[in-house]
C-alpha cells in the first residue's frame, strides 16, 4: 500500500463519471432479465417483513446475504475492478457482509417486522427509497434508463435497503451487520462528491439517517 | 505484438520527409497537419520530440467497454494525425495501458509513437515484471522511456531501469512527481543520478519548479515533461468561463488550450507537455499548441499573471 501514500481523496478517482455510469449500463446488460427477479424479490421482502416469522426471516436474511455475495463477484470483480484498483477490496467487504447476513439469518438472530415505532418507520422509508427513490433520482439527474441502479442488483441501493431492513429487525440494533453498509455508503458518497455527481449524495445521507436511528434506539429515546 | 526498432520512428520520419519533398507522398498519420509541429530536442541525445504529448490518467481508464475503447482510439488517431509523439501512462492508471494497446493495435502502431510509462510498485523486486506486463499491455517490445512513478521505491527501481538501459531494453530513464510533491528529493536525485527525463507538474499557476527544478534540468541536460497542464481539468474549466484576451493572438494563441499549453512549452527547459483528454475536438485544440509561434519571456509573465488573476 506504500504506493498510495501522499495522495488526496480527489487523486484517487481514476475514472470519469461517464466511465462509472457506463459500468452500470454494461452490468445491467449482463444481468438482464435479473431485474425482473430482483424486483419480484424486493416486493416479496417488503411484504414479507410486515410480520415475518422465524422461518421467513431466515429466508429474507439468506437471500439478502446471497445478493451481497453476488454483487461482490458480478459487479465489483467483473466490472468495477476493470477501472478501479480498490474494487477487489470492496468485493471482499461485500462478500464478508453476505456471509454475516447468511450466518445471522441462519442463527435466527434476525426477525423482521413493521413495528409501529419511529426506528422501524425509518427502516421502511429507507427500504422504499432504495427500491424506488434511489433509481429515480439517478434518472431525474440525467442518467440513462439502461444504467439504472436497482435494489438487490447494484451496491448503493442494496446497502441502503439493507440498513432499512436492519432497522426493521426485532427491536434491537445489529451493529456488526451495519458496519459494511455504512462504510459503503460513505465510500460511494465520497465517489459521487469527487465526480461532481451530486445526485449520489442521498447515499451518505441515508447512512447518516440510519446511524442516527440506531444511536437513538441504543440510547433509549427511540425504544 | 508490434516490434518497434530503435529509432525506427526517426528514420521513418526522415525518409518520409524526403519522400514528401520529392514526390508529394502522403502518410496515413501526419497527413492532416495544417502547420508544422514544433519540436524540442531531448538534451542528452538531441532527438527531437513534438512539444505536445498526451497523458492518459483517468481519460484512458475505460476498462473493456468496447464503445469507449473505440472513442479513445479516435482520440489517439487524431493525436498521431496532428503530429503527436509522446504518450505517457502508468500501471497506476487502471486499464489505461490496456486501452492504449487496443488503440495502438487498431492504428497499426504509428511509427511516431514515443512510448513512455512508469514503474509503480513499492517492491523493488517487482520492477522488471511490472515493466514486462506494461509491454504486453501496450503491445510494444520495448519502451522509449521508463520512469519511476512518484518516487516510489526510487532507489531500487532506478537501479533496475539503468540496468535495463544498459541492456538496450529501454532508451531513456526518468523519474516523476506531481502536484508539487517531494521536490527536494527530486532535486537530490537529479544531482546524484544520470536520469534522462524528469516529469513534474507545471502550468501557468503551478510555477514552483521554475525556481530550482527547471534550471537544474537545463544545467544537467535533463529533459522535462510537464504533467497536469490543466490542473486535472479545473484550470481549463475556470479560464474558459472568460473571454480570451485580445493580445493572445500576439503569442500565436487561438484558444484557451493553446494559451495555457504554449505558456508551458515556451519555457526553455520544458521538453513537452502531456495534456489528457477524452474528446477528439479537445485533442485538436491541444495539438494546436504544438504549432505556430511561442511566447517570449515577457509575454509568458503576462500570460501567467492574466490566468492567475481570473
Amino acid at each position: 500500500m506504500g504506493e498510495w501514500q501522499g495522495y488526496r481523496l480527489e487523486d484517487l478517482l481514476m475514472f470519469t463519471p461517464e466511465v462509472y455510469f457506463r459500468l452500470f449500463e454494461r452490468y445491467n446488460g449482463m444481468v438482464w432479465p435479473g431485474h425482473l427477479v430482483a424486483f419480484s424479490v424486493a416486493i416479496w421482502m417488503f411484504v414479507g417483513t410486515r410480520d415475518s416469522g422465524p422461518r421467513q426471516s431466515r429466508w429474507i436474511a439468506g437471500v439478502l446475504g446471497a445478493v451481497w455475495l453476488f454483487i461482490a463477484w458480478a459487479f465489483f470483480l467483473r466490472y468495477y475492478a476493470e477501472v478501479f484498483l480498490a474494487a477487489p477490496w470492496f468485493a471482499a467487504g461485500f462478500a464478508l457482509q453476505g456471509l454475516l447476513l447468511v450466518v445471522a439469518g441462519g442463527s435466527g438472530r434476525l426477525r423482521f417486522a413493521w413495528r409501529v415505532d419511529a426506528v422501524a418507520g425509518v427502516g421502511i422509508t429507507l427500504l422504499l427509497y432504495s427500491a424506488l427513490g434511489h433509481p429515480l433520482v439517478g434518472i431525474f439527474a440525467g442518467r440513462d434508463w439502461n444504467g439504472v441502479e436497482l435494489f438487490l442488483l447494484a451496491p448503493d441501493p442494496t446497502a441502503i435497503g439493507t440498513l432499512g431492513l436492519l432497522l426493521m429487525s426485532s427491536g434491537r440494533n445489529h451493529w456488526v451487520l451495519a458496519v459494511v453498509p455504512l462504510l459503503w455508503c460513505l465510500i460511494s458518497g465520497a465517489t459521487s462528491w469527487v465526480m461532481g455527481a451530486y445526485s449520489g449524495l442521498g447515499i451518505p445521507l441515508a447512512a447518516v439517517v440510519a446511524l442516527a436511528s440506531m444511536a437513538c434506539r441504543s440510547l433509549g429515546p427511540c425504544r | 505484438m508490434r516490434i518497434i526498432a530503435p529509432l525506427s520512428r526517426r528514420r521513418f520520419l526522415g525518409a518520409l520527409g524526403w519522400a514528401i519533398a520529392l514526390g508529394g507522398i502522403s502518410s496515413g498519420f501526419g497527413a492532416n497537419r495544417e502547420r508544422p509541429v514544433n519540436t524540442k530536442p531531448v538534451p542528452g541525445t538531441g532527438e527531437p520530440l513534438a512539444v505536445i504529448g498526451m497523458g492518459t490518467w483517468i481519460t484512458f481508464n475505460v476498462g473493456t467497454d468496447p464503445l469507449l475503447r473505440d472513442e479513445r482510439t479516435e482520440v489517439l488517431r487524431t493525436f498521431f494525425e496532428l503530429g503527436g509523439e509522446v504518450i505517457d501512462s502508468s500501471p497506476m492508471y487502471g486499464s489505461a495501458e490496456a486501452v492504449l494497446g487496443y488503440g495502438l493495435e487498431k492504428l497499426g502502431y504509428p511509427p511516431d509513437l514515443f512510448a513512455a510509462t512508469k514503474v509503480w510498485t513499492s517492491s523493488g523486486a517487482e520492477g522488471r515484471s511490472q515493466v514486462a506486463e506494461s509491454r504486453r499491455l501496450w503491445g510494444v517490445e520495448r519502451f522509449d522511456l521508463l520512469q519511476v512513478h512518484n518516487l516510489v521505491a526510487w532507489r531500487e527501481h532506478l537501479q533496475t531501469l539503468f540496468a535495463m538501459k544498459e541492456e538496450g531494453r529501454v532508451r531513456y530513464v526518468g523519474i516523476t512527481t506531481s502536484h508539487g510533491r517531494r521536490h527536494k528529493d527530486l532535486e537530490a536525485i537529479m544531482r546524484s543520478h544520470p536520469v534522462d527525463f524528469v516529469q513534474v507538474t507545471y502550468n501557468a499557476v503551478d510555477r514552483e519548479v521554475e525556481s530550482r527544478i527547471l534550471p537544474l534540468a537545463a544545467e544537467r541536460n535533463i529533459a522535462v515533461i510537464a504533467n497536469r497542464p490543466y490542473r486535472g481539468g479545473s484550470l481549463i474549466d475556470k479560464v474558459q468561463r472568460h473571454p480570451l484576451p485580445p493580445w493572445a493572438e500576439d503569442c500565436g494563441c487561438r484558444n484557451w488550450p493553446e494559451f495555457l499549453l504554449k505558456y508551458i512549452v515556451s519555457h526553455p527547459a520544458i521538453t513537452c507537455a502531456i495534456p489528457a483528454t477524452t474528446q477528439v475536438e479537445h485533442m485538436r485544440e491541444n495539438m494546436g499548441a504544438a504549432t505556430g509561434s511561442l511566447p517570449g519571456a515577457a509575454m509568458r509573465e503576462r500570460i501567467s499573471a492574466y490566468v492567475r488573476d481570473l
